[in-house]
């Protein structure tokens, strides 16, 4: 008895090492499905499932209020206003996806790291009363920010049978901040020689850290699960959005306040891609044979 | 369900940091205007009762001399307001003074060359410009004294003198001592030029007190950039005499009797000592002060010299600038003198050292100036709380 059970352990072992090696082939092959009964119904009603998560994302910087290093004398402020860009840079995730599953609804804790990347420009200008007295300089900025996302999901499964099943997800999620660095672009324009000649002002790269901080959110989203094989596979899409700050207020970090820059007040947003593969981990018992 | 939901709990807890509870309090500010050919001199800032109030030069039309300007900032480090003297008032000492509510700055006339007293409120109210009831000329550096007055050192071109004298805050003068700076026409060169070249090797003219009785002045005398020691009397109690304008002593800061933390110059070099005994009655030289090179600190650097504590330890705060154009800020134990961290003030860009101050708030206030885009001479404030000291510093 006991070797059958360890046959079966290692025929599914293989068959797993199997999926995940061609899972792409896999895709594109004729489906075998196991057939539905009670066992395997009863399988369902009740599991756990792990895995692996990953996918790209897009964020979104939403500013509470802008904050310059730069405080003017004589114009407004409004004029250094940075310009952001909104769901421009692709960022990636990847990690472990955890999920307790019970008639439909299921509760998953998918630990992920995750590159954030959004962009702002901002730019200054000097005149003088000749036409050649003046000056530009425009500063195009890349943020990256990295951090362990923790977030915890409500799942729902709209189809509870089958081997499609949507379902629609919410939850909550903190991010552990690992590291952020940002690039600096300087592009000058100086009209001194006649005619507007641009100047390559170099490219900075500076690690910002401590001008950022842990923070956390709420999380919807939707997707389909795909039964094929002892191998599920979750398309999933999520929108997220922090609810505090995610940069550390007048943090005077020298390499920034030193070129005018500051961290504005930023609650980031995305929208998320994710593709998991996750594996059943209650499935070997007497009543029940996957195939 | 419940494990899910501890594991959660105590990633929310970790996640929580001490900087949470800290206030943020500092800021670094350049202070920015549009126009292609104006440069900005700050000389010096002072804590206000909304703010921080800087005394500045202006370029003027109709005389090589510099004019004043004031520049007011909020404790944020935003913009207030600013006002620029009219061509009456020029060459402002490198010394801006409070006593109560009121500022006090010395100047000069442009036709009579004397000494002016400057008295203003926060907000520019009540300016008031009083001349010196003496013949004090050519303002060259002033403090406060712990009496209330102001300590001023003045240069006298008729008879070639290094003048010190006392004058309290209506301008009213009660002691004065003037100090032979030597024959020749090289030293009033020496002291006309860095009024209309302040950036060409920047002389160090400071005054202070020792104590009640006692003051210093570093100045010329006997044709040399000298640290001086006067009660007022005919002749200085003790002389560190440097060498022409080559070398001497940079800056001065008091601790007991006759030990001082200074820092000087030979030629190029830099030189640091935290605590020091100087001969305060008799004479003696610079040079013999001079060991080794402070190599990172760029040649005839400014250098501002604070009194600081943090967590009940006393310090002394070098600022200098660098070889590498940024604003390096040193910090020595006071008791031992023994270095204790650094920080740096300013990337990228080259900054220049005006001043630095300590605030009611033990903030580090450092002024200066940045050249934005490499070429724009601007305004540059950063005020640095405890917090930040302490990390920035001694990366707690």
């Amino acid at each position: 008895m006991q070797n059958d059970s360890l046959s079966i352990k290692a025929k599914l072992l293989t068959v797993c090492a199997m999926v995940l090696l061609t899972a792409g082939v896999l895709h594109a092959q004729p489906i075998k499905r196991p057939k539905a009964n009670k066992a395997q119904s009863s399988f369902l009603d009740t599991q756990f499932w792990l895995g692996i998560k990953f996918g790209s994302n897009v964020a979104n910087p939403i500013t509470k209020s802008q904050v310059s290093g730069f405080s003017p004398i004589d114009y407004q402020s409004g004029r250094l206003m940075k310009q952001y860009d909104s769901y421009a840079l692709p960022g990636a995730q990847a990690g472990l996806e955890m999920t307790f599953y019970h008639r439909g609804f299921s509760a998953g804790l998918h630990p992920m790291f995750q590159r954030s990347r959004y962009s702002f420009t901002n730019s200054l200008e000097w005149t003088g009363e000749q036409e050649s007295e003046r000056f530009a300089t425009m500063y195009e900025s890349e943020q990256r920010v990295d951090a362990i996302n923790v977030p915890f999901f409500l799942k729902y499964d709209l189809i509870q049978e089958g081997t499609i099943r949507p379902f629609v997800l919410g939850g909550l999620f903190y991010s552990f901040l690992v590291g952020a660095e940002r690039q600096v672009k300087i592009t000058q324009t100086d009209y001194s020689f006649g005619a507007p000649q641009t100047i390559d002002g170099g490219d900075l790269s500076l690690g910002v850290k401590d001008a950022f901080r842990n923070y956390y959110g709420w999380v919807g989203g939707g997707g389909v699960s795909f039964d094929y094989f002892n191998i599920r596979t979750v398309i999933e899409i999520t929108y997220n959005q922090s609810l505090g700050s995610v940069t550390n207020e007048g943090v005077s970090q020298n390499e920034l306040s030193s070129l005018g820059d500051l961290n504005d007040e930023i609650n980031l947003s995305h929208f998320v891609g994710s593709l998991s593969f996750v594996f059943p981990l209650r499935y070997i018992d007497k009543q029940f044979q996957a195939y | 369900m419940k494990k899910i939901l501890y594991i959660l709990g105590v990633a929310s807890l970790l996640g929580c940091s001490k900087e949470d509870d800290i206030p943020v309090t500092s800021f670094a500010r350049i202070f920015d205007h549009s126009s292609y050919n104006l440069d900005y001199r700050p000389l010096d800032v002072e804590e206000t009762a909304e703010g921080y109030m800087i005394l500045s030069t202006a370029t003027l039309d109709r005389s090589q001399f510099p004019g004043v300007q004031l520049v007011q900032i909020t404790e944020d480090g935003d913009f207030d307001a600013n006002y620029t003297f009219d061509e009456n008032t020029i060459a402002p000492t490198s010394d801006l003074m409070r006593i109560d509510s009121t500022f006090y700055f010395f100047g000069m006339d442009p036709v009579s060359l004397r000494v002016n007293l400057v008295s203003f409120n926060s907000g520019f109210g009540n300016i008031t410009v009083t001349p010196l009831n003496a013949d004090l000329y050519y303002p060259l550096a002033a403090t406060l004294t712990s009496g209330g007055q102001f300590l001023l050192l003045s240069y006298n071109p008729e008879d070639m003198l290094s003048v010190l004298a006392i004058v309290d805050a209506t301008g009213s003068v009660s002691s004065v001592a003037g100090y032979s700076i030597g024959p020749g026409s090289d030293v009033e060169e020496a002291i006309i030029d860095h009024y209309l070249q302040p950036e060409e090797k920047a002389l160090p003219f400071f005054c202070g007190e020792v104590s009640g009785s006692s003051y210093y002045f570093n100045g010329f005398f006997n044709y040399s950039m000298s640290l001086v020691f006067s009660d007022f009397g005919a002749d200085p109690t003790g002389v560190v005499q440097g060498q022409f304008t080559d070398a001497g002593i940079r800056s001065v800061l008091p601790i007991s009797g006759s030990t001082f933390a200074i820092s000087g110059y030979q030629f190029d070099d830099n030189y640091i000592y935290p605590s020091v005994a100087l001969t305060t009655s008799g004479l003696s030289s610079s040079v013999d002060l001079y060991t080794s090179n402070a190599a990172e600190w760029r040649p005839y650097t400014p250098v501002a010299l604070k009194d600081y504590t943090l967590n009940g330890v006393d310090y002394i705060v070098y600022a200098a600038e660098t070889n590498s154009r940024q604003i390096a800020l040193y910090l020595y134990e006071k008791n031992s003198g023994n270095f204790a961290g650094l920080t740096y003030v300013g990337y990228a860009n080259p900054f220049t050292l005006s001043s630095m101050t300590v605030d009611a708030e033990n903030h580090l206030v450092v002024l200066g100036t940045t050249f934005v885009a490499g070429r724009f001479k601007r305004i540059y404030v950063e005020k640095i709380s405890e917090a930040d000291v302490e990390k920035r510093v001694f990366g707690e």
